[in-house]
This record gives structure tokens, sequence and C-alpha cells, in this order.
């Protein structure tokens, strides 16, 4: 009734507002030519110790970011201590043969830095970033945690406790459950279910696992340092040769990774989360690993289905139908494998109906593909991003450690544009049938079951679980 | 470290050496001008990438939106992408993106912002695409209805679903505030949010999305001739309004501490959010207080960090600043909180993390902070103004924010390039005493978070 009454109103709105139609507004304009797009030159060297150095100078700012990455993450933990790799990386930080965590915080703090870790499936980095009139004191400082820290017992109580608070927090995320058990059903036994730590295997991981963790990994021939900011390259040559010189190589052993399980069917996994007003959903299957060369085609197709604001499900879903603010549509690949994840939160009662439309509009762009104006808008919009997203010195960082981590060509910022550019519409149809699973998918969803079973009648295969992971029969 | 430098010199002749000089001198290019209609047009140009972002802040927030209508400031940004007089619904978003762009819009306590960051080639497209809509929205009824949807979902994802229900930032300037324009809430009610109408639309665009309440910022890869010619074509035909006397949104000193306990139905573990009033933006005791913030909340080395996590032990993780979850130091004209949030351990209460604050601001306005830590504080502050700089996720939107922000509220974007000499005469003996005199328990209101069931 409200939204009739409404529309009554709309006639009277512009036959007041009529926006004076000025004579004077001008027309669409035209788009310029293309304007030249060029990254400074990386300059590469490999010290004695195998440790890969990649400087590149990046001045819009003078900051500068450097991140010593080692090749070992989430997959090197051992089953029952998920969480290893990623407490090592943090641990590192909290003292080192020179310096306590807390003159090591302080010292971070004068020079306007920050240092940080971050833990993926299969890398740890560590992150210093800083005002570069401090860069030598910066990087003496990434290479004495990543070379000399002491692992002080206090330091890792505490870190642990923090963990454990942490991990019982986010049990009360929908996106953070989601996630998770999607992860955990997609990947089954493969390493790369593992998404986070829980409180048994905080639990069992103690200095002995950590110290072993550590002086396993963290080797200079497992490692590459990558730099970018407002450094002088041969500059910084110098200093790295003289902090990361005396890093003794070792042994390091490899992730083994299974084949990641069959998947058939739509399977459904329903995590019963009480007092939810939203469903929270996830939808994916398996894709392609980082490096496949088939990268670009998949990464068109699902710039084309939900990857931008202007795709297919957002504007279905979100500007015709009004189900859900903040779809997202994501290709992730790992060294090993990758996988495609579709989701959004959207309020109880459309959420059969949500389902519903990610298959229908996953089954025409599979049927069809695309073409014409969509697709070459879709390249438009990836090639005009990539120098977006790397006019930064973070953005810039975080696209060349892809780079390295999974082994891509090095030139792939220099050939982004014109790879992109070079594919055609019969392999983006073949990226939309790689890239989207449809009869094969896992589908989770985090919500109050008995708000939203009758729209999920058509699903069979179904699992019940609570917010730990832990089986349940179906909630009443 | 001195001798490391001058080695690096030594080996690489002619290549200058890695640590540069002090980076305390770097500034950006602003210019600033305004139209006849009175446009405030800012270029800040920087030509590193052929990268362009296009900003228009409009002087309008949540603060002071209907009093019936919590939430519409917000709701009626999202009607500025459902089309315009020239650009259907749904082709401001195609155009942008098929261009290779970006775009999106946020709301704030006392403006509303959209931007597009597309390539440089396309600078002409994104201000004409702004002007439009400047100039003729253009709404529908089932247009609306949509965004009422996808804005109450919103409101779900990011407060009533959520464990904690952003208290920090939505609800703790609620309870600390009594001046209504600053303790409604802003994302709105959901009831309020379904009874807007075309009307609401209306008015609301008439009376504040006109020329003279705005700012145009361009950065990046352009001239500040470039612009002001696109300006005076796109934007110079807009014409002028008269703007309404703006409300009293001035807030009366808090007497006495507040402190509520809430409960949670979804969260697992306890959190308490406390902000204390902070005085006027860009006075002395300002600048003082923003040199203490570092030393207090920013990272593991800070006060807080210490105390709780470390040395005591009972949180898990502490965080804060001033305008807290929604902007920085600078982008706001009005009464502000400096807020901080604490995760603490679920065998204690709201009450046992406050005596640890206590202790550790007690101290500062006791025997004050050391040469050494203001020295730091300086540098470190130095350090994020200039990371705003780059924005983040969004390159090139933290400066042009700061910009917008500056102009409408300073009539003086180059202010940019002067806030860090103003902090850099900070002295200990200010810090001490801005201390005493705001961060005092009467000054302060604390909300308690509990999950249901908890003692």
């Amino acid at each position: 009734m409200k939204a009739r009454r409404a529309f009554l109103a709309v006639f009277a709105f512009f036959a007041v507002f009529a926006p004076a139609l000025d004579a004077q507004a001008p027309d669409r304009p035209a788009v310029g030519a293309d304007r030249p797009f060029q990254l400074a030159s990386r300059v590469e060297r490999t010290l004695p110790n195998g440790l890969r150095v990649i400087v590149t100078r990046q001045s819009v700012i003078p900051k500068m970011t450097a991140m010593l990455t080692v090749l070992s993450g989430y997959s090197s933990d051992p089953p029952n201590m998920t969480g290893l790799a990623n407490l090592t990386a943090e641990i590192v930080q909290e003292g080192t043969k020179a310096k306590n965590s807390r003159q090591i915080r302080r010292e971070i703090f004068g020079m306007g830095g920050s240092l940080s870790a971050t833990v993926s499936q299969d890398f740890s980095t560590l992150t210093v970033r800083g005002l570069s009139e401090f860069a030598p004191q910066l990087l003496g400082m990434l290479a004495d945690v990543a070379m000399n820290p002491t692992l002080p017992a206090d330091e890792i109580a505490i870190l642990k406790q923090q963990h454990l608070q942490s991990a019982m927090q986010q049990k009360a995320s929908p996106q953070f459950l989601a996630n998770r058990e999607f992860r955990k059903a997609l990947f089954g036994d493969h390493p790369y279910a593992r998404t986070s730590e829980n409180e048994a295997t905080l639990q069992a991981i103690d200095r002995a696992a950590l110290e072993s963790f550590h002086h396993t990994h963290y080797r200079p021939n497992n490692a590459f340092l990558l730099i970018v900011g407002a450094v002088d390259p041969n500059a910084a040559f110098t200093t790295i040769e003289r902090s990361f010189g005396g890093w003794a190589r070792g042994d390091v052993p490899k992730p083994s990774f299974p084949g990641p399980p069959a998947l058939s069917g739509r399977k459904v996994v329903f995590v019963q989360r009480p007092n939810s007003i939203q469903s929270s959903i996830a939808i994916g299957n398996f894709a392609l690993k980082r490096s496949d060369p088939r990268w670009f085609e998949l990464s068109l197709a699902n710039t084309i289905y939900g990857g931008a604001f202007n795709s297919r499900i957002i504007r279905n879903i979100r500007e015709e139908k009004g189900y859900t603010y903040s779809p997202a549509s994501t290709l992730t690949g790992f060294a090993d494998a990758g996988f495609y994840r579709f989701a959004a939160d959207v309020r109880n009662e459309v959420t059969g109906a949500t389902l519903t439309e990610v298959f229908k509009e996953i089954d025409k762009l599979r049927a069809e593909g695309s073409n014409g104006p969509e697709l070459a808008g879709a390249k438009s919009y990836m090639r005009g991003i990539f120098p977006i997203q790397t006019a930064t010195q973070n953005g810039l960082a975080l696209t060349l450690n892809n780079v390295y981590v999974f082994g891509l060509p090095k030139d792939y910022p220099e050939t982004f544009s014109a790879k992109v550019a070079g594919v055609t519409p019969e392999q983006v149809k073949a990226g939309a049938v790689t890239l989207l699973g449809s009869e094969n998918s896992v589908i989770t969803i985090v919500g109050d079951w008995a708000k939203v079973k009758d729209q999920l009648a058509a699903y069979k295969d179904i699992t019940f679980l609570d917010t730990d992971g832990k089986k349940i029969a179906a909630p009443q | 470290m001195r001798k490391l430098i001058l080695c690096a010199a030594a080996i690489v002749i002619a290549a200058s050496t890695l640590s540069a000089q002090s980076t305390a001198g770097f500034s950006v290019p602003v210019d600033y001008k305004k139209l006849p209609n009175g446009l405030r047009v800012v270029t800040s140009e920087n030509h590193s990438a052929p990268v362009v972002i296009v900003e228009v802040m409009y002087r309008i927030g949540f603060r002071i939106e209907p009093r019936d209508r919590t939430g519409f400031a917000h709701l009626f940004e999202h009607m500025m992408f459902q089309g315009s007089e020239r650009v259907p619904k749904f082709e401001h978003v195609r155009i942008v993106n098929e261009n290779g762009g970006v775009l999106n819009g946020s709301t704030r306590f006392d403006h509303t912002n959209y931007f597009e960051l597309m390539p440089s080639n396309a600078l002409e497209l994104a201000m004409w695409l702004e002007a439009d809509r400047m100039r003729s929205l253009k709404i529908t009824p089932e247009n609306l209805k949509n965004q009422q949807n996808v804005v109450s979902e919103e409101v779900r994802v990011n407060v009533l679903n959520q464990p904690y229900g952003a208290f920090e930032w939505l609800g703790l300037p609620q309870k600390a505030n009594t001046n209504w324009y600053n303790a409604h809430n802003f994302y709105g009610d959901l009831t309020d949010l379904e009874a807007a109408n075309l009307d609401d639309v209306k008015k609301f665009f008439d009376t504040y999305y006109a020329p003279n309440n705005a700012v145009l910022v361009v950065v990046g890869d352009t001239t500040p001739d470039e612009v002001m010619k696109l300006a005076e074509k796109h934007f110079g035909g807009i014409p002028a309004r008269p703007l309404p006397p703006r409300p009293d949104i001035s807030e009366p000193p808090q007497k006495e501490e507040k402190y509520v306990t809430e409960s949670d139905k979804l969260a697992r573990t306890p959190a308490v959010a406390f902000g204390y009033h902070l005085p006027e933006r860009m006075t002395r005791d300002f600048f003082a207080l923003s040199l203490l913030d570092p030393l207090l909340v920013s990272d593991e080395s800070a006060k807080m960090y210490q105390a709780l996590i470390k040395e005591n032990q009972i949180a898990s993780d502490v965080s804060g600043g001033f305008n807290y979850g929604l902007g920085n130091n600078f982008d706001y004209n009005g009464p502000m909180l400096y807020t901080f949030r604490v995760d603490y351990r679920p065998d204690l209460t709201g009450k046992d993390v406050l005596k640890v604050v206590d202790k550790v601001i007690e101290s500062v306005q006791e025997h004050g902070i050391s040469e050494d830590e203001l020295k730091q504080a300086k540098v470190n502050f130095r350090s994020s103004f200039l990371e705003s700089f780059e924005g983040g996720n969004i390159p090139l939107f933290g400066r042009s924010d700061l910009l917008a922000a500056l102009a409408l509220y300073d009539d003086n974007p180059n202010r940019i390039n002067t806030i860090l000499a103003d902090l850099d005469k900070v002295t200990t003996a200010e810090v001490q005493a801005a201390a005493k005199k705001w961060l005092t328990p009467a000054n302060r209101t604390t909300i308690d978070r509990r999950p249901e069931g908890a003692k």
C-alpha cells in the first residue's frame, strides 16, 4: 500500500521538480585515448644464501613497505595444530636476541612504522612499513625478527590467550562461520580446508612446535624479500646484504597435497545460528590454481557474473530485487588449487529465492557466455582497475607478492592489459563453465533453520552443524 | 645508524643513499577556486599513474537529517545512484565500470561524499556524471522501494545480525550525547527507513544538494587548468540555491560519568566501549590530544595495549581514535567523541577494564609524557597522516576526502600542508593539561556489552 501511494506522488514530484532542463547541460563526453601506464622497473638479485630480493621505487609518498615472505603457510601446519604458521609469524615479533617485545614496538612506533604478519594457505609474510627516512632501520628490524627471535614463554602465553579469545569471539560472526564451513565442505582432507585455528589446535601449540616451525621454514632459500617505496634500489641492496646476508640456508619440506575430493551434486551445509535475522550464504566450487594461464578467462567470467558492481548477479538480486546489500563473487587461486565463491547476506524471507537467482544466472552464463558490449566493458574494467590497484605502495607490493608467491611470469604487470584484451568470447564461455560449478556446488548457509526451512525443501542433501562445526540433527 | 647510511653512500657511488633526508617537508600541490554558483573546486596534481579521482562532497550528513526520518541522509546517498536526467538507473555504475573505474559514496556526521576513481582519460566523463546528478536527480517509486530494501539489508548485515551491533560507533554517540542531532540512530530505525517517501527525497535534494553546499575535488593525473575548464562547463550552469540556517548542534558539557550495560544476543565474549567528548576541532587542546592518541591507542607499543594485554592480561584487543569507525580527526565539523573499544576476558566486567584504563590515564595526567615520547608521537602522526594520502584500498581517496573536508569546513584545503606544523608546536605540558581537562571520568560514557546470560 505504501508503495502504491508513493507511486502517485512521483508525478507530482516531477511536475513541480521537473529539473530545469537547462539547455546548457552538456552531452555525455567521449573518453580520451588510453594514456600510457608504466610501472618503474624492478631490480632483482639473489643473495648467496638463496634469498631472492626484489626492489622497486614508488615515491608517491615518502614511505616504504618491505615484505618478507616465507613460502610456508597454513598448509604446512600439522593437522592437529592449525594456526601454527600463524602464531609463529606473530611470536617472532615478540622478542629477539637484541630486543624485547616492548623495545621492538617502541622503535617501530618512533619510525612511524608498523610491523605485522599475514598468513595464507601457501605463505607467511612479515611486513614492515614506515617513513622511508628510516629505511635501513626498518629493514634491520625485519631481518632481526625473522632471523633471531627468542620466542619468550611469557609472550607465548599472552599470544595464545589472545587467540583463544578471538577463536571464541569469531564463532558469533555469521560471515566467519559461512567461510569456515564452506572451505571445510569443499576441500575435505586437503590442507586448503583449514582457514582458522580453534580452541583445541591452539592448546596443542607449544613453544617446541613454534620453535620447530620457525627453525624449519624460516630459511632464506624458502623466502623472498620485496621492497616497494621511496627508496633507491641500489642503496637498498647494500643494507639488505648487511641485514640478511648472515641468514643460514636449510632443508625445507614442502607440504604434500592429496587431490581435492570430488564434488557431485548440490551439497548444503546449514549452520544453525539461533536469533539470525539474515541467512549468510556462501556458494561455490573448485576452480583453478593461481598460476593457470586460463586465469584471465575465469577472471573475466567472474567480472561479468558478480565481480564488479556492474555485473549480472548484483544487478539482479540487489538493484532489481533488493534482497541484499553486499553480494560478493570471488575467484581465489592458491599454489595447488583454487575455488570460486559467491557470498551474500539476505533477509530470512528471501533465502530460497536468492539460491534460485544465483543458479539461474550461473546456468545462463554457462550456457550462453558473453559477448559484445558486456564483454568489452568487463575487459575495460579489468584493464582500468589494474593501474588503480598498483597506484599505492601497498597495492603494488601485494600485486608483486602474488607474482613471486605463485611463480607468475615476471612480466605479469607489464602484460596484464594485453592478456585481458586478447581473451576471446569462446574462452570466456569456457571460463564460465570452469568458474561456476552449478550442478556440482557446495552451498553453506548460516542462519535460523526454523525461519528458512520451507524455502529449502528442494534441497535434499543437507548437513546440519552447530557454530562449533559439530554435526547436529535437523533443528526444530 | 648514521654509520650505515654513510656506508651505503660510499659504496653506491652516484646513487642516492637508502635513507633519504627527513620527510618532514613533504607537501602536496593544492589549487583552490570557486565557481560563481558557489561550488568549491580543489585540484591536487599527481602524475605518478594515469589515474584520477573525482569526488563531490556535500555539506549534509546524518547529524542534521530530518527528526522523523532517522537514517534518511544515508538512504538518500543510495538515491544518488538511482538515476538522473541523462543517466538512467544503474547507468552511472555501468558507465564507470565499463570505462575501467570504481565508484562509491558514504554518509558521515556532517557530509556525504561520492567518488569515481577512473583512468585519467575518463576524467570528463566522471565530472559529467557527478554534474548530472547534482543538476537533476530523478527517482521513481520502484527505485526508492528497491533501495529501502537494500539499505534495510545493510543495517541488518552491519548492525542487527552482527555480534556487538556496531555499539562502539553507532551505539555510543546515542548514549554519550543529549542533543538529538548528535544522539539519534544514524543508520536508521527500520520503520523510519520504510516510511520515507518521494516527497522526502525531493525536499532533501532541494535543500542540501546545491552547488553552493558542495566541493568538487580532483586528485591525480590532470592539471588545475583542465579541471577548472571542465568544472565550469559541467557544473557552471547549475544554479545556486538559498541554504537553510544550520541548526544548533552544540552539545552541553557532560557533568557526570555515564555507564550502561547492554545484553548481546549474538556475541560470545564481552567488549566495552567508552568515549570522551573532544575539544573543538583545530584548537590547541585538540592538537595536544591528537598527539596523545597514538601514544595511548595506536598499536602494540601504545600505553593501553601494554597495560591491558601485556601487563594485566585482561583483554585480547584494544582499539580507538577520534571519530572512531567513521573517519579521522579532520573529517567532521561538530561535537565528537574520542572512542576506545576493548575486547576483554569473559570472567571480568567493563568496570575491571576501566580500572586499568584509569591508571593509564591518571599516569599521564599526573606525570605527563616524556619529551622522547612526544617526539616519537609527532613522527608517528606524520607517518599516519601521509598514509591517509594514499587511501588504502582506494588510491587517492584519502587525499581527496581530506581536501574536500578542509575546503568545506575550513574553507582552506591547503590546510593539508600546515596541519603538521600546528602539531609540531605541541608541548608535553599541553598534552598533560589536555589529558587533565578532557580525559576525566565525568566526561566519559561507557557501554559494557555482554553476551546474553553472562553474569
